[in-house]
């Protein structure tokens, strides 16, 4: 029989740090300086919040970190879509501009020589060219068609399903996938 | 008009424009330029290569408290803070990361200093290649492509040249065959016009059938000669090729490693070694012998009846495409069977080194069940090629035939209408059994060389790219080192993104022994790294004896660096190899003293075969004790000037603890001594603490003046002593 996990409760007691977050009660906003804010109702306050995720490949929609100015982890919201819509949309645009992966739609050409891979792709934000060290390093299978590609610069670039690509994009693919 | 120009409009005439610089990614978040420039009053960047009306954003100097670089994951955020805002001046991928990080450093050491911003970018490193313009798979390294069209013939050339004598051997020993091998059904030709049909007699028929075996004894014997030169000249080959990746294995970077899985490595020198052998073989014994032999009987079809010939030819074409289609295929089949393999290859080893962690889970259903996903995956793929070849070669080796009906019936028409000799008809179908072969060969000549490139792309990339830490060629030996080490501002991340230590800097003298402080992560061990050069600074200096460790022979310096590391690695081979592993001409006597002194001597001796005893894989036959001891054992015989303790007493018994700082006591006199350890007590020997936070410095001092300090450490220390206090109840 295989082990079920333990239900592993954080009490706020010791790691108040640490608490999966109740939506309702957030409220993300920007103050006068530009920075993001968040309230916990009744509660607390931080400054300049940041948005991260906590499963950035497998689940990039759920489980969302919330840290304070100092990096420190105030707590994990599990899903989005339970906040209202004006922090949410705050939260979303906090995410997409932590997390630069353009999606690559089209790739133009790409061209293995000496173990670097040369990459001429459309992405949703445009045209890019770029370099890889070796496919089988870069590439990253997340299953479904998913793949995620690294190039030199630690760039990524995200393809959300290779198998519906156009014919040519899936040509180049096909060989490493 | 150049960018200069367009921005010099937006400003008033007596500002100087100090620096232009280009982001890749525009105002709107997709791929473009976008420009940054600095004045000696502002900051502005602008969009459209400048010739839109003003600037995008524009701060003035004075107003702008900091300029931060943040780093976000795939690209990099310029923010300026003035008093009471902060404003996004630009983002940029991380392949220009480093230059704006550069920027925004000048912009705030410039407003400290209280003076107009200065900007060095000179030294950028590459991102192109200088003569292919080609984006470079590593800044400032080699550019592949060129190097390729220029290296790689002179690269076979290099491992062949010293074999020229058999090359040239086995190129005369090729021609010879295809020589005897094509008389034979000539000579059934004269055989059957002549004697058979003829009047030649017994003479002329045994004169024929002894140069038949004559001519099959030749040719197996050239054969035979062929195949055993190829094997000794291409077994030599493939020992210097094997002998050159491993070498450059050893010497690879660290970065490099830790990005590659080690199995990726051992195929590189076991698989991929083999499969340039294949081609070194295959290509003297198979393939060139075999295209001689495809015009050699050409020629003979076209001589003997050209029409003929010609309906020969007929199914050729059918044959070559269909043969290309089938290998096209079958590669890409292959290859996807040959990633599962080492997929499949990749979780066994890893499960089974594991196995005690799987066993103390219970996991072994699940490794079993991931095990079997993968070996179906394996099957699965394996069937697929396996059926696709085993339906492709029958129909091409039929459609290969079909020639041979044509022959058979319009040459026998010929031969019944006395236009052919039935000699010659004879001589016709022979030749035609050996067409077909070659022709298939010829259609896998762009396979076969594509596999001979990528085998040796492969090789050819551990051989050169990844060639350890440069060098500097004008780099300094070292004799005799004092032992003063100096952190000067070191910045340093493994990742471009993650900065590890950010102005690290402390000063340590000769001798003395410091005790590396901070949570974990902070960077403690990454300090000792450092210090060994396994990774180079990305920023900042570390010197040794005031010489910066760059500028230092890499030989020199970790010849007088001794690493006691956490966990202690041990070869398998004897107790006496293990320690005399970096002094191999280290006398027993030596030995013995470097064990007494490291408090390993006792149990060694209790051991039936004393400095004799084997350790096993890893040393899996000492207890964790006893492998330290071993390996502060080795470092005394190393005798280094520094010497680095990595957590060296973390995980044995407090009996054991005592031996084991009573070696190390011993060990750290007279050298300059970096101590990691969670422990602080162990650090107890310290001249000095460094405590790192942040990636600085953030206190440093004896035990007692960090105390007084009440500060990081004074806190550290006290949750430590509330933790031993619990132990102490529990112990």
């Amino acid at each position: 029989m295989p082990h079920r996990p333990a239900e592993i409760s954080v009490s706020a007691e010791r790691e108040p740090d640490y608490e999966f977050l109740d939506p309702e009660t957030l409220r993300l906003f920007r103050d006068d300086s530009g920075r993001l804010r968040l309230t916990i109702q009744d509660d607390r306050s931080y400054l300049d919040v940041k948005v991260v995720r906590a499963f950035p490949l497998f689940d990039p929609d759920h489980y969302i970190g919330l840290l304070n100015g100092k990096d420190h982890v105030i707590g994990i919201v599990v899903d989005l879509a339970a906040l209202d819509e004006g922090s949410k949309a705050l939260a979303d645009e906090s995410l997409r501009r932590h997390y630069f992966t353009p999606i690559i739609r089209r790739i133009r050409r790409m061209k293995q020589e000496f173990g670097a891979v040369y990459c001429d792709v459309d992405t949703d934000h445009g045209e890019r060219h770029f370099v890889c060290k070796g496919l089988r390093d870069a590439l990253e299978n997340l299953g479904n068609g998913e793949l995620i590609l690294s190039d030199v610069d630690g760039n990524r670039y995200r393809v959300i399903d290779w198998r519906v690509l156009d014919a040519r994009s899936r040509r180049f693919l096909e060989q490493v996938v | 008009m150049d960018i200069t120009e367009q921005i010099k409009k937006h400003l008033p005439a007596d500002e100087e424009l100090i620096l232009v610089t280009d982001t890749d990614i525009r105002a709107d978040g997709s791929f473009g330029r976008r420009w940054l420039a600095v004045s000696d009053q502002r900051l502005m960047t602008f969009s459209d290569d400048g010739k839109s009306d003003g600037p995008d954003t524009e701060l003035k100097l004075a107003d702008v408290k900091r300029v931060k670089a943040s780093h976000l994951v795939g690209q990099m955020a310029l923010e300026a803070e003035t008093d009471h805002r902060r404003v996004e001046l630009l983002r940029c991928t991380n392949s220009l990361s480093h230059r704006f990080s550069r920027i925004a450093k000048s912009l705030n050491d410039a407003r400290k200093n209280d003076k107009p911003p200065e900007f060095d970018l000179k030294d950028e490193e590459e991102r192109h290649c200088r003569q292919c313009g080609r984006l470079l798979p590593e800044r400032g390294s080699f550019c592949p492509a060129c190097l390729k069209k220029r290296k790689v013939l002179a690269r076979f050339w290099k491992y062949m040249h010293p074999h020229l004598r058999q090359v040239l051997l086995i190129t005369v020993l090729i021609m010879l065959p295809t020589v005897t091998g094509l008389a034979p059904p000539y000579l059934t030709k004269i055989l059957v016009d002549s004697v058979l049909l003829g009047s030649g007699g017994a003479g002329l028929l045994l004169t024929l059938v002894g140069s038949l075996v004559v001519l099959a004894a030749a040719g197996t014997a050239l054969t035979v000669w062929r195949g055993r030169v190829a094997a000794w000249m291409s077994a030599r080959i493939m020992h210097a090729v094997r002998f050159d990746v491993y070498q450059a294995i050893q010497c690879l970077s660290l970065r490099r490693i830790d990005k590659t899985q080690t199995g990726s490595l051992m195929s590189r020198l076991t698989r991929d070694t083999q499969m340039l052998n294949f081609v070194f073989t295959d290509l003297s014994t198979y393939f060139i012998p075999n295209m001689l032999q495809l015009v050699g009987i050409c020629v003979m079809l076209f001589v003997l009846d050209w029409t003929l010939a010609l309906l020969v030819i007929v199914p050729a074409p059918a044959v070559i495409f269909l043969t290309t289609t089938v290998y096209r295929r079958l590669h890409g089949l292959y290859h996807r069977l040959w990633q599962r393999r080492a997929k499949m290859s990749a979780r066994a080893t890893d499960s089974i080194s594991g196995i005690r962690v799987v066993k103390a889970f219970t996991q072994e259903p699940a490794e079993i069940r991931r095990f079997g996903v993968r070996s179906r995956e394996v099957g699965h793929a394996t069937a697929v090629a396996q059926s696709t070849s085993a339906t492709a070669f029958p129909i091409i080796a039929f459609v290969t035939t079909l020639g041979t009906f044509f022959v058979w019936y319009f040459g026998g028409l010929g031969v019944m209408r006395h236009r052919l000799s039935l000699g010659e008809l004879m001589a016709f179908l022979g030749y035609l059994g050996m067409f077909y072969g070659p022709i298939q060969m010829l259609t896998r000549f762009s396979d076969f060389v594509n596999r001979a490139f990528t085998a040796a792309q492969r090789l050819f990339e551990i051989t050169d790219a990844d060639q350890e830490i440069f060098e500097d060629p004008d780099a300094e030996p070292l004799t005799d080192p004092r032992g003063a080490l100096t952190f000067d501002n070191v910045h340093f991340g493994y990742v471009k993104d993650k900065d590890v230590l950010k102005g690290l800097t402390v000063d340590v003298e000769p001798g003395e022994m410091i005790g590396l402080v901070g949570r974990s992560g902070v960077g403690k061990t990454t300090v000792t790294n450092l210090i060994c050069r396994f990774y180079d600074v990305d920023e900042g200096a570390i010197l040794l004896d005031g010489v910066d460790v760059r500028k230092i022979k890499l030989r020199d310096l970790r010849r007088h660096i001794g690493i006691v590391p956490q966990e202690s690695f041990l070869f398998n081979g004897t107790i006496a190899a293990n320690i005399s592993y970096a002094a191999p001409d280290a006398t027993k006597e030596q030995i013995i003293r470097a064990a007494i002194a490291a408090n390993a001597h006792g149990f060694i001796m209790r051991f039936p075969d004393g400095y004799d005893t084997r350790v096993g894989e890893r040393g899996a036959r000492l207890s964790g004790g006893e492998k330290q001891r071993i390996a502060i054992a080795r470092a005394i015989l190393h005798d280094p000037k520094v010497l680095i303790l990595d957590e060296a007493t973390s995980s044995v018994d407090t009996q054991t603890e005592e031996l084991i700082q009573e070696a190390l006591a011993h060990l750290v006199k007279g050298r300059t001594t970096f101590a990691i350890a969670h422990r602080l007590s162990t650090l107890r020997n310290a001249n000095r603490l460094l405590v790192i936070e942040d990636g600085k410095t953030a206190e440093l001092g004896t035990h007692d003046e960090l105390l007084a300090q009440k500060g990081v450490y004074q806190k550290l220390v006290e949750m430590q002593s509330r933790l031993s206090a619990i132990k102490g109840v529990d112990g």
